[in-house]
Parts: C-alpha cells; structure tokens; sequence
C-alpha cells in the first residue's frame, strides 16, 4: 500500500512537470474542454427554447444531465485519458518493454501512469455548475451528495473499463486510432435524455455499454431518486468487466511482441 | 501528375486499412442517431421551428452530418506531425508544393466519400435546378476548408502539440457548421452573422442548397472563393515565417 501512494505520489509529480513543460498543450486542453461545455450548454438552451421538456426532462435536470455527463469525463480525463492515448503507441511501437521490467503491476501502473492536470480546473468548473444549478434544490442533502459522489466514481471508473478493453485491441489490431474513438461517441450518445432513444439503443446504452445509467440515474439522484437496482447493476457489471479486462490485459501480454 | 500518385497512395492507404474505415462509417451513425434522436423529441408534440417540419429537420441533419465526412481536419495536424518527426526537412529538399501535396492527400483520402456521396448528391442537386453551381460551389468549399486547415496548420511552427486542437475543431463545427441543428432557427441577427463564417459554408450553406433551400448559392461561391484566396495567402505568410523557426537535424 506503502508503495502504491509512492507511485501515484511520483505520478502526480512528473505530471506536473510535464504541465510545465507543456504549458501551451495544457492552456488549449484546457480552452478545448471550455468549449465543449459551452457547445452542449448552448445546444440545451436552443432545444429547449423550442420545447418546455425533453424525454420527460426539464431545462434544469437536463443541465444536471449535461454536467454530470461533464463531470465523469473530466475525472475520467484527469486520471486516465493520457495513459490511455500512450497505451495504444507504446504496444505498437514494442515500447511496453520498459513497463513489464518493472517489479509493480503493469496493469494498474498503466492505468494511473499519468494526470491530466488541467483536468483539475475542469473539475471544478463543472463542479461550481451544478451547485449553481441546484441552488434552489431544496431536496438535496447530506446523504445525497455521498450517494451522488458514489456514483460518480463508479461511473468513472466504468468510462475507465470501456477505454481500458478497446485499447487493448492495439494487442491484436495495428491501426486502431478510429477504434479508440468509439467510447467517446458511445459516451456522447449517453449524455443525452436515454428517453429520446429507441427501445434497442436504450437496451444497448443501459446494459451492455452502461454509459446511459451511469449518466442518466446518477444526474437524477439531485432531483428524483435513484433506481437501486441500477446501482447494484453497475457495481456488478464494474467487477465483472474489471476481471474481464485483467484477462484481455495478460492475454494481450502474452500476445505482446518487441524486438528491443 | 505527381500530385496524381500522391491522391492514389492515399485512396490504397484507405482501402488497405478497411476496418478503420468501417469504424469511421460507424462512429458517423452514432453521432447522427443522437442528434436525431433529439431533435425527433423536440418534434414528437407535431410543433414547426420557423420552416422545419419533422421531415425537413430530419433531411437536413443527416445531409450536414454526411457531409461532415469529407470536411475533417486531418491537413491540420499533417504539418505538426512533419515537425515533430523532423520528416519535413525530407520534405523540403523534394521537388514537390507541400500545400498542393496535403491537397492530393486530402482528395485520395476522401475518394472514397466523394464516391459513395456521388450518387445522392446528383439526385440531390438534379431535384433543385441547382446542380453546375451546387458541384461548383461543392469543390470550392472543399478547397477553401483544405485551406484553412492548411492555414491553421502552420501554428505547428510555434507549438510542441497540435492534437489538443482536434476537439476545438469538433467543437467549432459542430455548432458553427450547423451540424447539431440548422443556423436558421438561431435569431435573425445572429444567423445573419454566422451564416458567412467558412463552417458555416461547408456545413449549412451546403446542406441548405442540397435541400433546395437556398438561393444565392453564386454569392456564396464568391465568399468562398475569397475566404480561399485569404487562407491560401496567410499559410504562405506564416509558413515562411514558422520555417525561420524550424530547426531540423539530419535527412
């Protein structure tokens, strides 16, 4: 354990310095996000000016939907997404080599190998959002907010599974960069009202790419209540996949080739 | 004709790596179901926002999302890609325009699309009486997007990274080209603002014309021809500038 906080400590710190040295890569990470928010907060206003709900939502849960969709990706980005862009490179270029010496689990030393620090105002920008949102909520209290936070982590750590499994591909598939791109899209999808879909997309973005639930329901735990069976579901579905990419991961491996 | 074998390497490049492709194809239907999708809600208490019905609603999304195919911003990150890997200096010594050359790219990269769109477009254009200037208006607008990416493309001279600028671009294009709803249901002054901005050109002004809609398509022929001109003109400016900062070692 000792070690761990270690490393995630090493992580954090040559991250940091890696923001410095890039500074200007950080400044437009960090304007690209902005804009983001700002296309998907614009588009809510343009809808709705055109119709009081959607899908059974009104203007005010489909903000809290918009920013907590904003929220997983920007804890999911802090944590995950820079590991993730190397991943792909490192296995085609034979330069997971370095990795594997190392007397720690490759697994999980890719997965937190290195922070989007930018990420971190992201965060609390959308965070100021939806307090700023849910000023008038008078239904949220202490327990909520845990449960919200809950959930939230676990959504992020869902985003982190989906990534995880399609950047393994690169074990067996030499150009994958479109590939790559696909959960975003998937993700994207599920940051709207899971309601405007057809029965067989919602099937498809509640249970085999939970994107829909863990968007949709955590959003509505600030103004309805949540459907505990969904929650028990994503908790399953979590430990499942985990396992399941641990696998993909160590077949990968061992599929893994270098000529260094 | 050089530029000819650089168009048909990049048409074998596409066909070899197929299941890119498929992906590519795949992910499009994602994002269209979801605009779709949304806007099929919006529709569904049988309201009209300002000319749109359901049904033109509909035709007009998915021809702006398809077009969105061919306007994509690989040319932006070819030049930063060039510097990082030092395979400019390669680049300079041949005896090649490197701006007509990231053209050829472009086009063999998009033959495929131009194929597979050829059809609908024609029965498109046909429909409306519009179809020289439409083509017209269809290549110019291609050209003029190549150059301001091309144009953009020089900040790569400045910048260690340039991939941070793709999602911008999304971003941009998507609201600014119209591909999440029509610019024509935004106010009136706000519309008449963003209607001549370049996104605006390849993604609305394109679709509004396919769709019959659209009138003045020899005016914005000429705003795009311009726009051309000025990008082709600030990419010679800036390349030159970014060269006396370009500092290569070894061929």
């Amino acid at each position: 354990m000792k070690k761990c906080i270690k490393l995630l400590n090493m992580f954090f710190k040559q991250s940091t310095e890696e923001l410095l040295i890039y500074r200007s890569t950080a400044v437009i990470t960090l304007i690209f996000s902005f804009m983001f928010f700002a296309v998907e907060i614009i588009f809510g206003f343009i809808v709705y000016s055109y119709s009081s709900e959607l899908a059974g939502l009104n203007f005010n849960q489909y903000m809290n939907l918009i920013f907590t969709a904003t929220l997983i990706t920007n804890i999911y980005q802090f944590f995950f997404t820079v590991g993730h862009e190397n991943l792909s490179d490192y296995i085609v270029e034979g330069e997971l080599d370095y990795i594997l010496i190392r007397p720690v689990n490759s697994y999980f030393y890719y997965a937190f190998n290195r922070q989007d620090i930018p990420s971190l105002i992201n965060i609390l920008v959308t965070t100021l959002a939806l307090i700023y949102n849910n000023r008038l909520n008078t239904d949220i209290n202490f327990s909520v907010i845990v449960f919200y936070i809950i959930c939230i982590l676990l959504s992020v750590w869902t985003l982190f599974l989906v990534n995880q499994i399609v950047v393994c591909v690169a074990f067996w598939k030499e150009k994958v960069n479109k590939l790559l791109g696909m959960p975003e899209y998937f993700y994207d999808a599920s940051s709207r009202p899971l309601g405007v879909y057809p029965g067989f997309i919602r099937f498809i973005l509640s249970y085999i790419i939970p994107f829909g639930i863990i968007t949709n329901d955590s959003s509505l735990i600030l103004t309805e209540r949540f459907p505990l069976v969904h929650l028990i579901y994503i908790i399953l579905w979590n430990i499942i996949i985990t396992i399941i990419s641990v696998i993909i991961w160590k077949k990968g491996l061992k599929h893994y080739a270098s000529a260094n | 004709m050089r530029y000819l074998y650089i168009a048909l390497t990049e048409i074998k490049s596409k066909l070899t790596y197929r299941f890119d492709l498929g992906v590519e194809f795949f992910s499009k239907l994602i994002e269209l179901t979801m605009t779709l999708a949304v806007w099929n809600a919006v529709f569904s208490s049988g309201i009209t926002i300002r000319d749109y019905d359901k049904k033109s609603m509909i035709a007009y999304l998915v021809i702006s999302s398809v077009l969105s195919f061919l306007y994509t911003f690989e040319p932006c990150f070819r030049l930063g890609k060039l510097i990082h890997s030092g395979r400019l200096s390669v680049q300079l010594i041949r005896p090649i325009n490197l701006w007509k050359s990231g053209l050829a790219e472009q086009t063999g990269r998009k033959a495929i699309y131009f194929i597979i769109l050829f059809i609908p477009f024609v029965i498109f254009a046909k429909l409306h009486n519009y179809f020289v200037l439409s083509i017209i208006l269809f290549i110019v607008n291609f050209v003029m997007f190549y150059s301001l990416m091309a144009f953009i493309s020089t900040v790569a001279f400045w910048l260690e990274n340039t991939w941070p600028l793709r999602p911008v671009f999304s971003a941009v294009y998507s609201l600014l080209g119209g591909i999440l709803f029509p610019l024509d249901i935004l106010p009136e002054p706000v519309y008449r603002i963003l209607v001549y901005n370049p996104f605006a050109l390849v993604g609305h002004v394109t679709a509004k014309t396919l769709t019959g809609s659209n009138e003045n398509i020899a005016l914005y022929i000429l705003i795009s021809v311009f726009y051309t001109l000025i990008f082709y003109f600030l990419y010679k400016i800036f390349f030159k500038a970014g060269l006396k900062k370009y500092e290569g070692v070894g061929l």
